[in-house]
């Protein structure tokens, strides 16, 4: 039964994207040629100098970070070592908006150096390619600076101190071992980024920088065509498909265990160099996290004082905290199905089927949407014509655009998120404690009950809290599917922005990067295999 | 109470994609009441045995009886639950959530309050850890937990508990008195016991019967002394202790070595036909003799004990142990062996082991390095 219910569930979630890609069997050619004579070439050009730039700032930013904070130790380290981590609170969107809102021509900055060096100064124009690279890079370097921190913290020390013991410098020892050991780490860690940045919708589109998301946006809602956005969505899944196999590729046949080192010692910083590093992780926090955030609450202060705080705000956190507890609660519900069939009886057919259950975190957003919105709009005519066969019924509620529809977005985009640490917490459960019940008396759903359940507690909460940030975040597929009228507060923040209502669009920003902060700081002060060791008194 | 009668009969298990059966035709009686230790090297299927007989694995052949009943044989296989048998993991496999008390409580669901309480007394006293019960796995030693493990096993008055490797998680140094415990436990239960080792050491000192399994077949199965002093085959001989095996001939009612002559036990084969002969290297000893045959190779300290091997006239190494207090001999130093046994176990050369890793008739005659 359980097997069935994988099947179910694996069905569901690929048939977004087999849609897309029938899609495009049925091509309007004109649509194609039309596209590749004005758009297409300048939308790849777009995307892949986009991702060009954001590989080498958040690469260049995330491993130099690591490699600061797992290998050295100097003041505020301890803090530091967390807190980098801050900046993925703040959705690419926000920070976006901020950054134009302060350093635009009619932003603060610009108008006070004006007043003070006179009208003549004209900053470049910060809604550039370099701007988004720019705002993108500080965003995302947190998915590289976590895995590479975690391969240097194991391995960075053992290979400075060989590179010493051969007389080589500590430079030597990072850029000729703990660098080459990290790479597959740093390649992940790299790829994660760049997914986000195929994925992005609002910072591209506030900054006006169009992309493939930007694109598909702009021809389903602008062109009513969705043949065509159908099209540039199988394109934007090509680029991430050659992402994840470039990932793949460039961890060739290598694989790098993990030595088990123990309790790492640090390297030392004398005195200028400790205070360097500590300038540097400070510089780099002041400007990705406590910018932002300072600037989102004087705004919000502000927006309080001025009445300007929007009358429907307890209508759209109720509607945002709804669809991402539906979300947590049905996302993590299919992951632990998923999870726990492969538990019971791992085959390779069903490692096949969870393989393409979780490909959905590897597709865009928009794609995502473009392929539910094509799924139910398949259903909703079967449905249309039942009706019309059983005269005497109205016609039925319509998927498309609805919650349902929404929730069904959220669930194909985020089961990945929630199976990982769900999958990581059954693992640490011995297969001995199921036989051990089993012996005891216990049917299969007594196991699940008294003993997999309170064990799993932990790893079930954390799954859940990821969909739910990660759902209160989502831009691109919440635009494209919600119903009209239908307001949440990653919505608003979009719609005022793109107003240039900046200091409008500032509650629901904050609401937004509080809930993420949160969220982080959970994440990284979580004890590892608490599982085992929990003591509930 | 006495347990009832395990037998098991012609059992094979093969796992798919595996090159070897896991367990082949295993056919073995543990008697009633009775502890016996399936004792082999790892890998050697142990475990799997009693996984089929626990009902985690079904056989792909042969019948399992639990008394007279069968829980496993062609189109029957008794649920693991409804066997009336306990298993005792290798660590234990407590519930890490829930105090010992709660773990014990686990299996007997089906029992009123008053009966729990009452069954859970008697087992702690039995298992001695009435001042254990609140505490969390955790919170246990490893001796500890594996007795809380086996209190919960036999809080369920099974007739057979099954133990994996029970010693794996005790201190080396506790393993004597946690052994002598667990005997004292089963014994005092009733229950006929089975349980695994690869340590001989512990099969000898706990159980009543040992079955030596190697490459997933049943060798031996008989008392300690017995397999220690005859074991059945070459393989059974070559894996307890540290045998000496050397090249042996028939002479009338005896056997010739190099070293001596030996009443042949259960002497086989006609004359002339090649044999080794076993001698166990506590059963040699040497004699300082500048015109003694042996040559001291190479000593080791052991701590109760002093390990030679000797070269002699024709090459061949053999190991003798002796205890301290006998000066020790300097390598290069000539010797005497002198054999302290009148009897030798004794197998025609064809006959070594057919299945696993056949070893090279040389390689045969000279036993393994262990240290």
């Amino acid at each position: 039964m359980l097997g069935a219910g994988v099947i179910l569930l694996a069905a569901i979630v690929a048939a977004p994207m087999t849609a897309v890609a029938l899609n495009a069997l049925e091509p309007r050619w004109e649509v194609w040629r039309h596209l590749a004579e004005t758009r297409l070439v300048g939308l790849a050009w777009n995307t892949l100098r986009l991702l060009a730039g954001v590989a080498a700032g958040a690469g260049a930013l995330g491993v130099t970070l690591a490699w600061l904070v797992a290998v050295h130790r100097f003041p505020g380290r301890a803090v530091f070592e967390w807190a980098l981590v801050l900046p993925l609170a703040v959705p690419a969107y926000v920070y976006g908006f901020i950054i134009i809102a302060l350093l635009d021509y009619t932003g603060p900055v610009q108008t006070w150096l004006r007043s003070t060096f006179g009208s003549g100064l004209i900053l470049p124009d910060i809604r550039s390619y370099w701007g988004v690279v720019a705002v993108m890079s500080l965003v995302f370097y947190p998915y590289v600076y976590l895995v590479a921190k975690a391969a240097f913290a194991e391995r960075g020390i053992a290979m400075v101190e060989a590179a010493h013991s051969l007389g080589q410098t500590s430079l030597a020892g990072f850029w000729r071992l703990a660098m080459p050991l990290a790479r597959p780490a740093i390649a992940a860690g790299m790829t994660l980024a760049l997914m986000e940045t195929l994925a992005d919708f609002g910072t591209v589109s506030v900054f006006g920088y169009d992309t493939f998301t930007t694109a598909i946006y702009r021809v389903w809602f602008g062109m009513f065509d969705r043949t065509a956005a159908g099209q540039i969505a199988l394109t934007l899944m090509g680029f991430a498909a050659l992402l994840l196999i470039l990932e793949r590729t460039s961890r060739g046949r290598r694989r790098f265990g993990i030595a088990d080192a123990g309790r790492t010692r640090l390297v030392e910083l004398r005195r200028s160099r400790a205070w360097l590093a500590t300038a540097a992780c400070s510089a780099v926090l002041a400007v990705a996290f406590v910018l932002p955030a300072g600037v989102l609450v004087t705004w919000s202060v502000r927006a309080l004082a001025a009445g300007a705080v929007a009358g429907t705000y307890p209508e759209l956190v109720g509607n945002t905290v709804s669809v991402a507890l539906g979300a947590a609660v049905l996302t993590v519900g299919a992951a632990l199905l998923l999870a726990y069939r492969a538990r019971l009886a791992p085959s390779r057919w069903l490692r096949g089927l969870s393989t393409v259950a979780l490909l959905g975190y590897a597709i865009p957003g928009s794609v995502v949407a473009v392929g539910v919105l094509l799924v139910l709009a398949r259903i909703d005519r079967v449905l249309e014509a039942m009706a019309g066969a059983l005269a005497g019924f109205g016609p039925p509620p319509l998927l498309a655009a609805s919650v349902a529809g929404l929730l069904f977005a959220y669930l194909v985009r985020f089961i990945a998120i929630a199976y990982y640490p769900v999958q990581a917490g059954l693992a640490r459960i011995p297969v001995a404690l199921d036989e051990s019940a089993q012996v005891l008396g216990a049917g299969r759903g007594a196991v699940l009950r008294q003993v997999h359940a309170p064990l799993l507690r932990g790893s079930l909460t954390t799954a859940a809290i990821l969909v739910f940030v990660e759902v209160l975040k989502e831009l691109p597929a919440t635009m494209l599917i919600r119903p009209f009228g239908f307001d949440t507060l990653a919505v608003e923040v979009w719609q005022r922005t793109n107003d240039a209502m900046w200091i409008e669009a500032a509650p629901p920003s904050l609401a937004i990067v509080a809930a993420g902060a949160v969220l982080v700081w959970l994440l990284t002060h979580a004890r590892g295999s608490r599982a085992l060791r929990m003591k509930p008194r | 109470m006495t347990g009832p009668r395990l037998t098991l009969d012609a059992v094979t298990k093969t796992f798919p994609g595996a090159a070897h059966r896991a367990v082949d035709d295993a056919s073995l009686i543990a008697p009633a009441g009775r502890i016996l230790a399936l004792l082999g090297p790892s890998g050697a299927g142990k475990t799997t045995l009693l996984r089929l007989v626990a009902g985690f694995e079904k056989p792909d052949a042969g019948v399992i009886r639990v008394g007279d009943r069968v829980v496993s044989g062609p189109g029957v296989h008794v649920r693991p639950e409804a066997r009336g048998v306990g298993f005792v993991f290798q660590h234990g496999a407590l519930f890490p959530h829930l105090t010992a008390r709660q773990n014990i409580a686990f299996g007997l669901k089906q029992l009123g309050a008053g009966d729990r309480t009452e069954r859970i007394g008697a087992v702690s006293e039995l298992c001695a850890i009435q001042r254990l019960l609140d505490r969390y796995p955790h919170e246990l030693s490893g001796g500890e937990q594996q007795r809380v493990a086996l209190a919960r096993a036999l809080a369920r008055r099974v007739g057979i508990v099954l133990l994996d490797e029970p010693m794996s998680s005790v201190d080396v140094r506790l393993r004597a008195e946690i052994g002598a415990d667990m005997r004292r436990i089963l014994g005092a239960s009733g229950t006929t016991a089975v349980f695994v080792t690869h340590d001989h050491a512990d099969a000898f000192a706990l159980a009543d019967l040992v079955a030596v399994m190697l490459h997933g077949a049943i060798h031996q199965v008989g008392t300690p002394e017995e397999v220690y002093r005859s074991p059945a085959t070459l393989d059974v001989a070559r894996f307890i202790g540290v045998p000496n095996l050397m090249p042996a001939r028939r002479r009338g009612e005896v056997v010739e070595t190099e070293i001596g002559i030996f009443t042949a036990n259960g002497a086989r084969g006609p004359e002339d036909v090649p044999l080794v002969a076993l001698v166990q290297a506590e059963d040699l000893l040497l004699e300082p003799d500048n015109a003694g045959a042996g040559e001291v190779e190479s000593s080791v300290f052991q701590g109760r004990s002093r390990s030679y091997r000797v070269r002699l006239p024709s090459g061949l190494m053999v190991r003798c142990s002796a205890p301290l207090g006998t000066s020790p001999l300097e390598p290069g130093s000539r010797v005497r062996v002198i054999p302290t046994c009148a009897t030798v176990s004794c197998f025609p050369v064809e006959a070594a082991p057919g299945k696993g890793g056949q070893p090279a008739r040389d390689s045969l005659l000279q036993p393994p390095e262990a240290g």
